[in-house]
């Protein structure tokens, strides 16, 4: 059977979007399940016998919940400062840390960037005892300093090992032109390299950013009081209370909870598309 | 002060205040806990419920020396489904710092998240001083916990002594007590008599058996079926295996804490008892239920029977006392009822949720923890917390029993949880090795050896499993 140039482009493109609606259906249905479930009311989400994909009687009660009777506003604040903190803290030392093993030859350079790579498989639930003891230590226990510093122990060997490749896939040649043009390394290094690095640094600060704000088990143990704790243990701590979830407020929470992340992604957007396909066109 | 009080109460009559409001304007206005207690048993929503006694304060005493604290009292408490009740423990705990002239800093959380805190507590000698745990986690950190048996043994001679289960939590071989009991959620089985009656029963099972009869009629009559979890659910998970365990005559180990005797007749009649009522009766969702899922199975009319606190019965209120809540809410609501548990063969045995609180040694303020706990304790502080808690946190001593304000006293449809602390006992029971208890109930080899009875593994399989992981532990 022959197809029209027409028809084929009609074919070709049914099949495309189908696809892309596919994904993006089940990409959003979690967004839609999380708005759908914090504005019903409890008869609804217990009781109704109606279609539980859509809201027949919409109520801003578990908002009004979350905002008047928890410290919402509070534990977000606490979320944004320690994830902007540990985010550029860990951001400025994997990248020289990457330049330094990408660049530099020097004896060992392999292992240790093997190494930091292994370091990042560790899981937290390992680290998080050695790490009790070093906040117990420094007298930081309960203080939103003893996450901004833990959280880099996670977050500079991914964002090392990350840059590395962005590193190494960027021609050395550029540097020493630089040079022989009377740069030193740093200055190479901040006004050749790291423009060029752009997409690279903003996809390892997103990421690193998006580990923040979910971590659960060093928020969980290091800090106590509400006005110190991070979105998702105060979350937790004050919404599943025993064996009784608050569904409504919980969606709500994790709701809004995400719309930072997702500001910045729709930001930075097509620089981390670049940094996440850089590696894949180079030759 | 009376003034305040009147035009408090009239707020909180008219509905124009929520009781968790209510506990915090009162107490920020200087009403005594025990007037709030009075005021809010006045004011409760349930008809039933009477005023409470203000326990009177004893005459004569002399006013202890005023605690010290470094720093600040930081403690981790558990926290209640009942918003109103973990207001009243924040209320009592500034209270008293506020009479001792302390800073108090006082922040609840869940039951995992405090065995997690606990844990990174033992281990790095850093953390709250005071922290409240499950079940036999006492013992496990036995020997870093500061000696509360001065606390605890004033308690029990003031209110009626404490029960066994108590013991069973907080007193090693040693007769110490290492922690301080602090309450249980009274269980039982929650069931709506509106389907009972409907397949012929007008009364909740007394045995097993007649439960299993019962479950088979329902399911005959398609009518929302059994459910109780058999997944790692802390609580109600727990409570059901065990109590299943124990009811048939099993035990994990024998009275001398080392010789695992799960391997027994008793175990198997238990493992194919649980099997049938899984296959006959129940569910299959069962094998994924969390604490919450049974709540939410009933809640939405999805199961006939479960086992739970009274947090079901509460949750089942509030959705029928929505405005215009369809009549199903309120059916349901009006059918559900609450029962013991069935007997087994050997009688009737419950796992119990308990907590105790436990004052880790590496504290600087153990004896403000002990001065604070003394304090929480006592009746003016207890009352009004145990009276908003509608028996999910009742105190482990006798003499609360039959106290006009509590729950089970005042309430009709909470009356079978009535001293359910009698039938109570801790994983490892009846020997007294509290830690290897608590390792075996983490690993949840108890759950697991009757999950994988009702997934396909033979009776004899599971418990030979169960046997060789128990005496990894017993060793």
């Amino acid at each position: 059977m022959q197809f029209s140039r027409l028809q084929r482009k009609i074919l070709r493109g049914s099949i495309v979007y189908l696809g892309l609606a596919f994904f993006v259906v089940i990409m959003l249905f979690p967004f839609y399940w999380m708005v759908i479930t914090s504005i019903k009311p409890d008869v609804e989400l217990y009781l109704s016998k109606q279609n539980p994909l859509w809201v027949f009687n919409p109520t801003p009660q578990h908002y009004i919940y979350l905002f008047q009777k928890t410290p919402f506003v509070t534990w977000l604040t606490n979320s944004l400062l320690v994830a902007i903190v540990s985010t550029s803290v860990s951001l400025f030392i994997g990248t020289i840390a990457a330049y330094a093993l990408a660049r530099l030859r020097f004896r060992g350079a392999q292992v240790m960037g093997m190494s930091i790579f292994i370091t990042y498989l560790v899981p937290t639930t390992l680290l998080f005892l050695p790490l009790a003891y070093i906040i117990r230590n420094l007298g930081l226990y309960d203080h939103p300093v003893a996450l901004m510093i833990t959280y880099p122990t996670f977050l500079v060997p991914f964002c090392t090992w990350l840059l590395m490749g962005y590193f190494k896939g960027i021609p050395k040649d550029l540097e020493e032109c630089a040079t022989v043009d009377g740069a030193t390394r740093i200055q190479a290094l901040i006004y050749i390299i790291l423009p060029l690095m752009l997409p690279g640094l903003v996809s390892a600060g997103l990421f690193a950013f998006t580990m923040s704000w979910n971590e659960f088990i060093y928020a969980l143990t290091f800090t106590q009081s509400d006005s110190v704790k991070t979105l998702p243990v105060g979350i937790v701590a004050q919404l599943v209370l025993g064996d009784v979830y608050f569904w409504g407020s919980l969606m709500a929470a994790a709701l809004l909870g995400s719309v930072p992340i997702a500001i910045l992604y729709s930001f930075f957007l097509e620089y981390y598309v670049k940094g996440m396909t850089a590696g894949a066109v180079k030759g | 002060m009376e003034q305040i009080d009147r035009s408090l109460v009239k707020r909180l009559q008219e509905g124009k205040m929520t009781r968790r409001e209510f506990i915090v304007t009162a107490a920020a206005a200087g009403v005594s806990l025990s007037g709030i207690a009075g005021i809010l048993a006045s004011c409760a929503p349930t008809p039933t419920a009477t005023a409470v006694p203000v326990a009177p304060k004893p005459a004569g005493t002399v006013a202890p020396p005023k605690p010290v604290v470094t720093d600040k009292l930081r403690m981790k408490l558990r926290s209640s489904f009942i918003t109103e009740g973990n207001e009243v423990l924040k209320v009592v705990a500034q209270q008293w710092g506020k009479e001792n002239g302390v800073s108090v800093e006082v922040d609840l959380a869940g039951m995992g998240d405090l065995q997690t805190i606990a844990g990174t507590a033992a281990e790095t000698g850093a953390g709250p001083d005071i922290v409240e745990v499950f079940v036999n986690t006492p013992h496990v950190y036995a020997e870093k916990l500061a000696d509360m048996s001065d606390v605890a043994n004033e308690l029990g001679a003031k209110f009626g002594g404490w029960y066994d289960l108590a013991k069973e939590a907080c007193v090693p071989a040693s007769g110490k007590w290492i922690g301080l009991p602090r309450f249980y959620a009274a269980h039982c089985i929650v069931y709506r008599a509106d389907l009972f009656k409907q397949v012929g029963h007008d009364k909740p099972a007394e045995t097993w058996d007649e439960l299993l009869a019962i479950g088979k009629k329902l399911k005959e009559k398609k009518l929302p079926p059994l459910g109780f979890s058999l997944a790692h659910a802390v609580g109600d998970g727990s409570n059901f295996v065990y109590s299943m365990l124990w009811s048939f005559g099993g035990r994990e180990v024998d009275k001398d804490g080392k010789t695992v005797v799960i391997n027994s007749a008793e175990t198997a009649k238990a493992i194919d008892f649980v099997r049938t009522l899984f296959q006959e009766t129940m569910t299959p969702a069962v094998l994924q239920w969390t604490d919450a899922e049974n709540n939410r199975a009933f809640v939405s009319g999805e199961v006939a029977v479960t086992n739970n606190a009274s947090s079901i019965w509460w949750q089942a209120r509030n959705v029928q006392s929505i405005v215009g809540a369809p009549k199903n809410a309120v059916d349901l609501f009006n059918g559900t009822q609450h029962a013991l548990y069935p007997a087994g063969p050997a009688g009737r045995l419950l796992f119990t949720e308990m907590m105790s609180s436990i004052v880790f040694s590496y504290s600087k303020n153990v004896d403000a923890a002990k001065a604070f706990l003394r304090y929480l304790n006592d009746r003016p502080q207890m009352d009004p917390w145990v009276q908003a808690n509608l028996t999910f946190c009742t105190p482990l001593l006798k003499g609360y029993e039959e106290l006009p304000l509590m729950p089970w006293n005042s309430i009709p449809p909470l009356r079978p949880f009535k001293a359910a602390a009698q039938y109570g006992h801790l994983p490892g029971y009846p020997s007294t090795n509290g830690r290897a208890a608590g390792e075996a109930f983490n690993k949840w080899i108890v759950h697991d050896m009757f999950a994988k009875a009702c997934t396909g593994t033979s009776t004899k399989d599971a418990i030979v499993w169960a046997e060789e992981q128990l005496k990894k532990i017993y060793k």
